[in-house]
């Protein structure tokens, strides 16, 4: 191969413009708007990058990393769940070890529509079913939910957005547990900010004993609604 | 690769131009960097590290000076050592009339060059840890009389403060117990009691020169009296985990009547166990 030929690569002043430009015509033709459109859902896996090192890529959450189960929760309860995070509403108090663990999180969705969008995304997982980790009886469990519970979080378990109650069918029996203990000695829901928390707290006391708390949480973990 | 050494050709009138280039930026950058300090020497005095990171504590003003020592010894026998490097590379340059010789003989006056710098470093050793030793026993090895005891407990990914209240005892009813917030008196001896709910954290703040780790199951006893009213970083200065570095606190060093209104303060919102917004 002749060297001199690949200097004929370079044709010149012009050859070099108008290159430049093609090459700058193909940038700017990445930032178009149809572009961005497809850009959002990128968006939404940049911010889950980080929840991702806890509550796992599906959603599926980590028990040792005290990262429960969050994917297909309704969207507006987790954008509220993270609003009360911001503002030290939950996860504020000093015994609540898990929650102080997710509150500097937020830090990481300081832009004003991070927390919608990463709502969203969660709620367009599907909820990740995992065994009981408990001893509880099913059976026991069920019968205090219908009697307890259902009326807010509903027959199925799936919540009632208008109530701003979550879905609880396949949630982690053990983060269950933990949370109705949070609720009953007032380390989550006893913030004067916290209108939902002031509703849980007199239903979370109301449950008898460990056992049924237990049997509650079993029940709901492996809770399967008929999905509309 | 067709260049040919200018010095090849003349017979060689100085040095290799890559010797040339290195001693020229060696010595620029030593002029900077010692105009900078002398500066700032003169400019500064004993206050250098203080005009770059305000000095709070009582012990802030005794920890710059052993670093200003190390730096002042490490920093003068480094250009030492650099100048008697390029001096030998100046007078063993390649000139006409001298051939390369190597050096290998039982000579007097080449044991001076090892013995001469080694017990200069041991006396430069001895100035330092002499320096060192005292300060750390005055800042970690003993402590003036508390006038309030506070308990710092890190955990992922943050820190809670239980201050005393106002009489002025820890684990009583009217505690203060706060997240990422501190507040303390100015001009006071303030005791505190370090712990780890998980891994080691480490209680550091800047202002105060103060740096201690929170080892998990041991409650560690440190000090410090802050000088100046205001408010002030804390970090976690140990990696301990994903959130590490999103787990910065603040401290409010805070005169009698702030003090005593944040006592009151709290104390009327009791009740309220609710935190801030983290933004």
């Amino acid at each position: 191969m002749n060297y001199t030929t690949i200097t004929k690569f370079d044709r010149g002043p012009l050859a070099r413009l108008l290159t430049g430009a093609g090459l700058a015509a193909a940038l700017l033709t990445g930032c178009h708007p149809d572009q961005r459109m497809s850009a959002s859902s990128d968006r939404q896996k940049q911010l889950y990058a980080y929840c991702m090192q806890c509550h796992q890529i599906d959603g599926g959450g980590h028990k040792l990393a005290a990262a429960p189960n969050i994917g297909g929760l309704d969207s507006a309860y987790v954008e509220n769940q993270l609003n009360k995070w911001r503002d030290g509403v939950r996860g504020a108090h000093p015994d609540d070890a898990e929650g102080l663990r997710m509150r500097p999180m937020l830090r990481t969705l300081a832009g004003t529509d991070d927390i919608k969008v990463v709502a969203a995304y969660v709620a367009s997982m599907s909820t990740v079913y995992s065994p009981p980790s408990l001893y509880g009886d099913q059976e026991k469990g069920g019968k205090v939910y219908q009697a307890s519970c259902a009326s807010c979080h509903g027959t199925e378990g799936l919540g009632n957005q208008a109530m701003m109650s979550p879905r609880l069918a396949g949630r982690n029996d053990w983060y269950l547990v933990t949370q109705l203990h949070k609720f009953r000695s007032g380390v989550r829901g006893a913030d004067p900010r916290d209108a939902q928390g002031a509703m849980m707290r007199p239903m979370a006391l109301g449950l008898a004993d460990e056992q049924t708390i237990r049997d509650v949480a079993v029940y709901l973990s492996q809770l399967k609604p008929k999905e509309i | 690769m067709a260049e040919q050494h200018p010095s090849h050709e003349s017979g060689g009138i100085g040095w290799q131009p890559l010797a040339r280039s290195v001693f020229l930026t060696t010595f620029l950058g030593a002029v900077i960097v010692v105009g900078t300090v002398l500066f700032y020497i003169f400019a500064g005095g004993e206050d250098l590290i203080a005009r770059l990171i305000p000095a709070n504590s009582s012990f802030a003003g005794d920890i710059d000076f052993v670093i200003l020592v190390i730096a002042g010894i490490v920093g003068f026998w480094f250009f030492a050592s650099l100048f008697a490097f390029f001096v030998l590379l100046y007078q063993s340059r390649r000139r006409p009339g001298h051939k390369p010789e190597y050096l290998a003989k039982h000579d007097h006056q080449l044991h001076t060059w090892v013995s001469w710098p080694h017990w200069l470093v041991i006396a430069c050793d001895l100035i330092i840890i002499i320096v060192a030793v005292k300060v750390w026993h005055q800042v970690k090895q003993v402590a003036p009389p508390a006038d309030t005891v506070i308990r710092v407990v890190a955990q992922q990914w943050g820190w809670t403060f239980r201050h005393p209240g106002t009489d002025n005892k820890l684990d009583t009813v009217d505690d203060i117990v706060t997240i990422d917030r501190l507040h303390v008196p100015l001009d006071q001896v303030v005791h505190f009691e370090l712990q780890s709910k998980d891994v080691m954290h480490d209680f550091s703040v800047p202002v105060f020169r103060l740096k201690q780790d929170a080892v998990p199951g041991r409650t560690i006893k440190g000090w410090f009296k802050p000088v100046k009213a205001g408010a002030f970083d804390i970090q976690c200065a140990e990696m301990c985990g994903i959130g590490h570095g999103l787990m910065p606190a603040r401290i409010f060093v805070e005169t009698p009547e702030q003090h005593a209104a944040f006592l009151e303060d709290s104390a009327r919102n009791a009740s309220v166990p609710g935190g801030q917004s983290i933004y």
